[in-house]
């Protein structure tokens, strides 16, 4: 404690090289806190945009589906499709289970075909049509058994349709043919995931199936947990797809593909080891602020030659020298990730509250990553402690070195300088 | 007398082979091989007719299984064509060929679909063959240059072996290879090429049967080399040509009906 108290008065007897050393750690730890939250919040878009619009947190499809989706085989879609729903939510993990089927089609317009990509929901169920991400802009949902549709605002807005009019879609069928339909443009969504911002059209997933002539069934069905997605899911997996085997037989698992949400989508383990490189970067960051620090207790140690001697000529042992200087250091440390880190939380929450628009910073690109138009930062607990702890510990490590350059410095020496 | 001069002994020389060349060009025209014009002229007349009508089905096979389909076609010389799917999920569907334009017809649909560009490559009714396959009506002779490469046995049956070249880039298969029946003068096999010489599909047609004088394929494959497993099989259950057929199965307007 007394060594403490004694580095925090020698911090202010050079005030300029304190502030200078501080201002350097607190610049570093600004911008990664920074960072790391601008990471999470877009991991933590993506996660929600995965499993509300697309995966669920467990995704069952047809394991011929899965095997072959390159050339999307609409004929395997999951037979009894309803039946398998009430048998997942039976399980008590489960909130509840949702079909889904998405599908490409052609969009027919003043002769012309526009591809888009279309997906058949329970409009009542569905995250992606009726969650807290999508908003119904214009016109009203879908009527049920009505061949009406809803069309992303993106789309309406490139072809000009709006509520009321008629459109005719063309796709490819589950009987490997082709089919045609006029469907009524009920209203207009606006989805936050970029993915279906722009190309997308939305219905009924009975209308669906009858469109694609796969009846009543479905090609996925969404799985949602009472305890929502986490990054560890695989005894919640197996404990669903033990009910579905006991449900629908032993060959289910043969049958069926059934995985969490962030086993279906390669880019999500891409970014999740993305952000375990970003704190790496983050240390980089501070070392190299910690360079400064080492520059200043360096010169502070070469001024201070006379005071460490007379410390040592007063039998002042090398080691507690040695934790002095770190300790200066450690002050410096603690003054700059404290106030870095509180300025970085505040612009998080600043920017958190308003967003960051993607589609402005050349958004285009992040169709297809199941991110939003519209990313808010922000940063948990547990991050901001480490971005805080990183902080404090790397800058140590750097001052050992000019630290154990006090400890060599001999008594006589000290006193022959004088 | 007069004298014989080198040069003169020289042109009657030449004059004489010219003679000689030209009656072995004419002995080899009555009694030795047709020229590639003959045949395709043949082979053009025995495919055309003023109005036909054809019932047949068209089993798709790929990796993942087998579909059939019934049809009906209309077709009349000029190269307008229906086709009605008349069983199956898609039943009530039409496809209308007037000149080189395609329109669909879907049940469900208010209007008429007019297929063109890239649209055209799309399969048709799931099979090997595309719309764009039915687009041209002009015969082989305006399409291509053909060269005649000698004979070959197809399924046992002696043929004529032609190589086609396209005479427009815009042609979809640039290069063809054709078997041509010497009896009956039906096509009985063909290999399709692009401008690369890469082979794309593959054709044979089998259970040649006469009809109205002339002799038509009963059974037709079509392969997409470029694809594994898959084949298309038109089978023809009744055909009927030089029929009268109204006006109306040709006219856009009329396809609701």
């Amino acid at each position: 404690m007394k060594i403490m108290k004694t580095a925090w008065k020698n911090l202010w007897r050079n005030r300029g090289r304190t502030i200078l050393s501080a201002t350097a750690i607190a610049v570093s730890s600004f911008i990664v806190m920074f960072v790391i939250g601008f990471e999470e919040g877009f991991i933590g878009d993506m996660t929600n945009n995965l499993t509300a619009n697309v995966t669920g947190d467990i995704r069952i499809m047809r394991r011929e589906y899965v095997e072959n989706d390159r050339v999307s085989p609409l004929q395997f879609y999951i037979e009894n499709t309803e039946e398998l729903i009430a048998a997942a939510e039976s399980n008590p993990l489960v909130e509840f289970a949702t079909a889904r089927t998405e599908f490409g089609v052609s969009l027919y317009r003043d002769g012309k075909q526009i591809p888009s990509r279309a997906v058949g929901v329970d409009i009542k169920r569905s995250k992606l049509v009726n969650g807290r991400n999508s908003l119904v802009e214009a016109g009203a949902l879908p009527a049920p058994g009505k061949n009406e549709i809803l069309i992303a605002t993106g789309f309406a807005r490139e072809t000009g349709i709006r509520p009321g009019d008629r459109v005719t879609l063309l796709t490819k069928t589950a009987s490997s043919g082709t089919n045609g339909r006029t469907f009524t443009v009920s209203g207009v969504l606006s989805v936050a995931d970029a993915s279906y911002r722009n190309r997308a059209i939305f219905l009924d997933i009975e209308r669906a199936g009858d469109f694609l002539r796969m009846g009543r069934d479905a090609l996925q069905i969404q799985v949602f947990l009472k305890n929502g997605p986490t990054i560890d899911m695989e005894g919640a997996a197996k404990d669903v797809s033990r009910t579905l085997t006991a449900a629908a037989g032993a060959d289910f698992e043969k049958d069926y593909d059934l995985r969490p949400w962030y086993a279906v989508s390669s880019t999500f383990s891409f970014f999740k080891l993305a952000s375990v490189m970003y704190f790496f970067i983050g240390a980089i960051f501070y070392f190299l602020a910690g360079t400064v620090i080492i520059n200043t207790t360096m010169m502070s140690v070469l001024e201070r030659r006379k005071e460490i001697g007379t410390l040592a000529t007063l039998d002042m042992e090398k080691i507690r020298i040695l934790a002095l200087f770190l300790a200066e250091s450690l002050w410096i440390a603690v003054i700059g990730t404290l106030s870095g880190g509180a300025a970085g939380l505040a612009g998080l929450a600043a920017l958190g509250s308003v967003g960051v628009d993607f589609q402005k910073m050349g958004g285009g690109s992040i169709d297809g990553l199941s991110a939003s138009e519209i990313i808010y930062p922000s940063i948990s607990a547990g991050s901001a402690a480490l971005v805080v702890v990183l902080g404090i510990v790397v800058t140590l490590i750097a001052c050992v070195m000019p630290a154990r350059m006090a400890t060599r410095v001999e008594p006589a020496e000290a006193l022959r300088v004088q | 007398m007069k004298r014989i001069t080198p040069a003169r002994a020289i042109f009657r020389l030449l004059s004489l082979a010219a003679v000689l060349a030209g009656a072995a060009a004419v002995s080899a025209q009555s009694g030795g091989e047709p020229s590639s014009a003959a045949i395709l002229g043949k082979l053009e007349s025995n495919q055309s007719w003023n109005a036909g009508k054809i019932e047949a089905s068209l089993a798709v096979s790929n990796r993942f299984g087998v579909t059939d389909n019934d049809f009906t076609s209309w077709s009349r010389k000029g190269g307008d064509a229906l086709i009605e799917i008349t069983s199956g999920p898609d039943r009530g569907q039409k496809v209308l060929r007037q000149a080189s334009n395609i329109y669909l017809f879907y049940p469900e649909a208010d209007e008429v679909i007019w297929l063109k560009g890239t649209a055209l490559r799309d399969s048709l009714m799931g099979s090997d063959f595309s719309y764009e396959d039915l687009t041209d009506d002009r015969t082989l002779m305006d399409r291509f240059d053909a060269e005649l490469l000698g004979s070959e046995a197809v399924d046992g049956e002696d043929c004529w072996k032609l190589k086609l070249k396209a005479k427009s880039k815009k042609e979809t298969y640039q290069i063809q290879e054709i078997w041509v029946d010497k009896t009956r003068y039906v096509q009985r096999k063909a290999i399709l090429y692009s401008a690369a010489g890469k082979a794309l599909r593959s054709m044979t047609a089998t259970d040649v049967r006469p009809i109205g004088g002339r002799y038509l394929a009963y059974s037709t494959t079509m392969t997409d080399l470029l694809k594994k497993n898959t084949s298309t099989v038109m089978t023809i259950k009744k055909a009927e040509i030089d029929i009268d057929i109204p006006e109306r199965y040709f006219n856009r307007e009329e396809l609701s009906w």
